[in-house]
């Protein structure tokens, strides 16, 4: 495609000025982690003044960090795989069959998205501290407390659903007049489909289990199993730390985030590419 | 013979074999402290298990501490032991969690000053908790900026507004830059910070949130006193001698203010003499008894305090770890000496320890000081939280707008603390 | 390879929502049910909890702290929803070209969705520090235009607050947006093309339609995630000042979890649920009928 000069120039402007508004006050508080004094409230670095690596290696040795990020981790990305699965075989139900009760399941569903966490934060506490019939232990202060209830998520279905709606009925009844069974259709004929909606389910879910914050406070009350947003957040009220210490550890928080993202990233532009492709 | 004392020395050994030995227990314990003060605390439980055997089962927590307890509860899952603000035991009796504690028969009780105990009292009169540590607040100054403008240390209020004003307008870093402000304020209405900081200013105009009819209480916000302290408050943010977003500024905000030197006046606690003796720096820092209004220099005096469950089943081991803890030995200990930590007392409880002679530094002696002769507590209403946080919301509406008309807020807030009074059940009729 | 026989056929649904039924049910429904109970009562938390019926609602219908905060609310959803939307869109339609460097700057400007809400607040509150010298009132020094309060400002607070949401969401919708534009035909394109349509008619007739899932979704997402939130106003503003950015949620938070008062707070919850879901019925039946027509 052929563009003007001025063209050109506008779309260079554009980038820029998207790049500065999105990513520009993160490179300030890159600076301000690696600087050694705390830095003035209200002052957006673009440099350390002096430059340290002693905020990160406190955040990383004393503060623990890398016992939270791995349970951060673990917890994400579990999690993640668990939800996507579970929210695609839902949404092949949902957008592709019909049945009685379809209706109340769907708004059932959806409505848990509109629900603030914290009401349901008691009985969900009761529910983790309750002992499992016949295994006679309970979730408390397990993994499986972390993991298990985020795996249903109403904003995976949902957005799963939307798009595998979209999928031609034609594809699907060919394959069914072939003979394949209901989970060779899911899996070979709406699955590979939907691959754009599957990365973008997969990214939201890491990223919305990465920043749980209520469910690990009430999942667990061992230290070694918190994860990073309950850390972080006690850090935030600690008035003897020092600040840039705090902001050490967002860094390293942030970090796992944007490598998923980056890797599920390049799946989802394929999908992209694809699209381009096929057309 | 020989077989007779053989015989003798088995069946004694036997006896003393058979002996059950006193049962080791646990006591649970949740502290509201947080991985700084870790050192100090299992020195303290190290101690206590080496003098009477039993092991202390700790948990820490500096956020969501309430909510927390409040999903123990709930479930159940209560600890023997809670140590937290002293200005909890309202919510904790509203809960129905906390067993009334016998000042008669504690041990070392009589050894713990007469304010402290009063800080644990409920509204029946009994002793709900043990007081473990005590403060008060004072005023932080940038040493190296007064002596460079010139100033001497703010004794009254007026000597105050000027030391911000020329800490703002006249450069006291000498950069040639105007970036520097006068006093650091956390006037949000979250977690009721408003009235926690203008608390001061109220006290040391000669107002009161309510006046105590013995046993009663009524709101009396809406006086010439308070409104006094509260415009006072104001007047440094509507010049601009306080620091930019204070009206949204908790002590999280405010402490890199102070530290980064941005402002150079604090009024903080004694916990803060140590991380601002490494940032800004011990010489560049001193602390001074806060500057007196019309009434005086009162300052707020707050302390922890340790509460026994009602659900525990181990009371009286439990007991004697809060002994423990208000021992000589305990505070001692909990004042981290020959620590490199942070304290879990701040100011002792106990009479017998000399503060001064633990901490040798004369920023906590002059903590000390206004303590022992000017700390003032929060009104004993039965729950002070909610009426903090309402409070705070209209401290903070009448702070956001300089031409506020005060005295109808304050009276709109006599209205809404009157009500809580009520449904607490001790407004005075 | 054999389909199920024609009298196990109604079971395959159940069956794929078998797995998400079963988390859903242990760890939403019950607990929700278990919430709900809890609204009818006055928790107590040694003894049984005492039985106030409807109390906590009707308390709730005529807390006026409440309403204002629904006022703030509502402004709060509108507003992100609509700007929100529009500009991702856009973004969304610049940023759609498969060449290197634009890939690039799209994953760049992801980073906002990937960071946590407090360093979010942070960044907002350093951006809009109310001082001169702050960043965004340096940005507006160059057209002249004096500093501003911002978050400190009772009449801005809550403008910035929203703008926070906006910026946050940007990169979040355009995703979907993307996703959805990827999945658009080309050759419905290329018919245009052939039909001599502009780019503005390409819009209208192949682009829009074909994102109406896309609009959807990001739509209802932005009404959800605006009625409930909670965080970024929390540690920016705190609900102040004076009140001024205090929405359902912060309101719900003081008055409700702070205090304990768990009935009354789970009350007001559900009084906002049931208020959601009815928006999103709606939101539901009018877009099946937009699609039809």
């Amino acid at each position: 495609m052929t563009q003007t000069l001025s063209q050109k120039f506008a779309r260079v402007v554009l980038y820029a000025f998207l790049l500065i508004v999105f990513c520009g006050p993160f490179w300030g508080i890159l600076a301000t982690a690696f600087n050694s004094a705390t830095v003035q409230p209200g002052k957006l670095l673009l440099w350390p003044e002096e430059f340290t690596l002693r905020h990160f290696s406190y955040a990383w040795h004393e503060a623990k960090a890398y016992v939270y990020l791995f349970n951060s981790l673990l917890v994400a990305l579990i999690g993640t795989a668990l939800q996507t699965l579970v929210s695609a075989m839902a949404a092949y139900a949902l957008a592709r069959k019909r049945f009685r009760g379809m209706a109340v399941v769907s708004l059932a569903i959806l409505s848990t998205m509109m629900l603030p966490e914290e009401v349901i934060a008691i009985p969900l506490y009761l529910t983790l501290q309750a002992k499992i019939p016949v295994l006679d232990v309970s979730l408390y202060n397990t993994y499986f407390a972390l993991i298990l209830p985020v795996v249903g998520w109403a904003f995976s279905v949902f957005l799963l659903t939307e798009f595998m709606k979209a999928v031609p009925q034609d594809l699907e009844d060919a394959a069914r007049v072939d003979g394949a069974s209901e989970l060779q259709i899911f899996r070979h004929v709406i699955l590979p489909l939907v691959k754009p909606a599957l990365g973008t389910a997969a990214i939201f879910g890491f990223l919305m289990i990465w920043d749980q914050y209520l469910l690990p406070l009430i999942a667990v009350d061992k230290r070694e199993l918190y994860t990073i947003p309950v850390v972080l957040r006690s850090m935030r009220v600690d008035e003897i730390m020092q600040s840039n210490i705090f902001i050490a550890v967002t860094v390293i928080a942030t970090v796992p985030s944007v490598l998923v993202y980056l890797a599920l990233q390049r799946q989802f532009n394929s999908g992209l590419t694809a699209g381009a492709v096929k057309g | 013979m020989k077989y007779c004392k053989l015989g003798l020395a088995i069946a004694t050994a036997g006896a003393l074999l058979a002996t059950p030995v006193i049962a080791s227990e646990t006591v649970s314990v949740w502290m509201r402290y947080g991985e700084n003060e870790r050192p100090v605390l299992d020195k303290l439980v190290a101690e206590f298990n080496s003098q009477t055997g039993h092991e202390v089962d700790l948990f820490l927590a500096n956020t969501d501490f309430e909510t927390r307890l409040a999903r123990a509860a709930a479930g159940g899952n209560l600890p023997d032991i809670i140590v937290n603000d002293a200005t909890a035991i309202g919510q904790l009796l509203e809960m129905g969690v906390v067993r009334e504690i016998d000042r008669a028969s504690f041990v070392g009780g009589d050894e713990i000053f007469d304010v402290a105990w009063d800080s644990t009292l409920g509204p029946d009169g009994k002793h709900y908790g043990v007081p473990t540590s005590a403060q008060a607040f004072a005023v932080f100054v940038r040493k190296d900026w007064r002596e460079a403008l010139g100033l001497e240390k703010p004794q009254t209020w007026e000597e105050l507004f000027e030391l911000a004003r020329a800490f703002t307008e006249d450069d006291p870093d000498g950069n040639g830059e105007a970036d520097t402000y006068g006093y650091v304020m956390p006037v949000s209405a979250t977690r009721g910070y408003a009235t926690w900081f203008l608390s001061d200013l109220i006290w040391q105009a000669g107002g009161a949130f309510v006046s105590d009819d013995g046993g009663t209480f009524h709101a009396t916000l809406n006086t010439a006193e308070v409104a006094t302290g509260v415009e006072f408050g104001r007047s440094f943010i509507c010049a601009g001698y306080a620091q930019p977003a204070a009206i949204t500024a908790t002590t999280g905000d405010t402490t890199p203010v102070f530290a980064s030197g941005q402002a150079g006046i604090y009024r903080s606690g004694p916990y803060h003499i140590a991380p601002l003796y490494g940032e800004p720096g011990k010489d560049l820092v001193e602390v001074i008894l806060p500057p007196a209004g019309p009434a005086g220099r009162d300052s707020l005096g707050e302390g922890e305090a340790a509460f026994i469950t009602v659900t525990s089943e181990i009371p009286e081991i439990a007991q004697s770890f809060i002994e423990f803890l208000v021992s000589e030995k305990g505070q001692r200990l909990g004042m981290a000496e020959g620590m490199d930590s942070s304290p879990i007392v701040r100011l002792s409880v106990n009479k017998s320890v000399d503060t001064l002679a633990v901490r040798q530094d004369e920023g906590w002696a002059t903590f000390a000081e206004q303590f022992g002769e000017a700390g003032h507590y929060f009104p004993r209403v039965p729950n002070w939280k909610p009426i903090r946080q309402m409070t705070a919301d209209g401290f903070n509406r009448i702070l956001a707008d300089c031409d506020s008309d005060i005295g109808a807020e304050l009276a709109a807030m006599d209205g809404i603390v009157n009500a809580e009074l009520d449904r607490q059940g001790v407004l005075s009729k | 390879m054999q389909s199920k026989p024609r009298q196990w056929q109604w079971a395959v649904p159940w069956l794929f929502l078998a797995p998400a039924l079963i988390v859903f049910t242990w760890f939403k429904f019950v607990p929700i049910a278990k919430g709900m109970v809890m609204s009818l009562h006055n928790m107590k938390f040694f003894g049984p909890d005492e039985w106030v019926g409807l109390a906590h609602y009707e308390r709730a219908i005529s807390d006026s702290a409440l309403h204002a905060a629904v006022g703030n609310t509502l402004l709060y959803v509108i507003v992100s929803t609509v700007v929100g939307g529009v500009l991702a869109f856009c973004v969304a339609l610049a940023l759609q070209d498969q060449a290197r460097h634009v890939r690039i700057i799209r994953t760049a400007i992801f980073i906002p969705a990937v960071t946590s809400v407090a360093i979010l607040s942070e960044i907002w509150r350093i951006v809009f520090y109310p001082a001169a010298n702050g960043v965004a009132n340096s940005f507006i020094a160059l057209f002249y235009i004096p500093a501003q309060s911002w978050m400190a400002d009772p009449d801005q607070a809550l403008y910035v607050v929203i703008l926070l949401q906006i910026w946050k969401s940007i990169p979040y919708n355009m995703v979907i947006f993307l996703a959805g534009l990827a999945g658009i035909n080309r050759e419905l394109y290329d018919a245009a093309d052939v039909d001599g349509a502009n780019v503005w008619r390409k819009l209208w007739h192949v682009t829009l339609p074909g994102l109406i899932p896309a609009f959807s979704v990001v739509i209802m997402l932005s009404f959800i995630r605006g009625f409930r939130v909670f965080t970024e106003i929390y540690t920016t503003t705190g609900g102040g000042p004076a009140g001024r950015t205090e929405v359902i949620m912060t309101v719900i938070f003081k008055t409700g979890f702070e205090r304990l008062d768990y009935g009354y707070a789970a009350a007001v919850s559900f009084l906002l649920v049931a208020f959601t879901v009815l928006l999103t019925v709606l939101h539901i039946t009018i877009k099946n009928r937009i699609s039809r027509f």
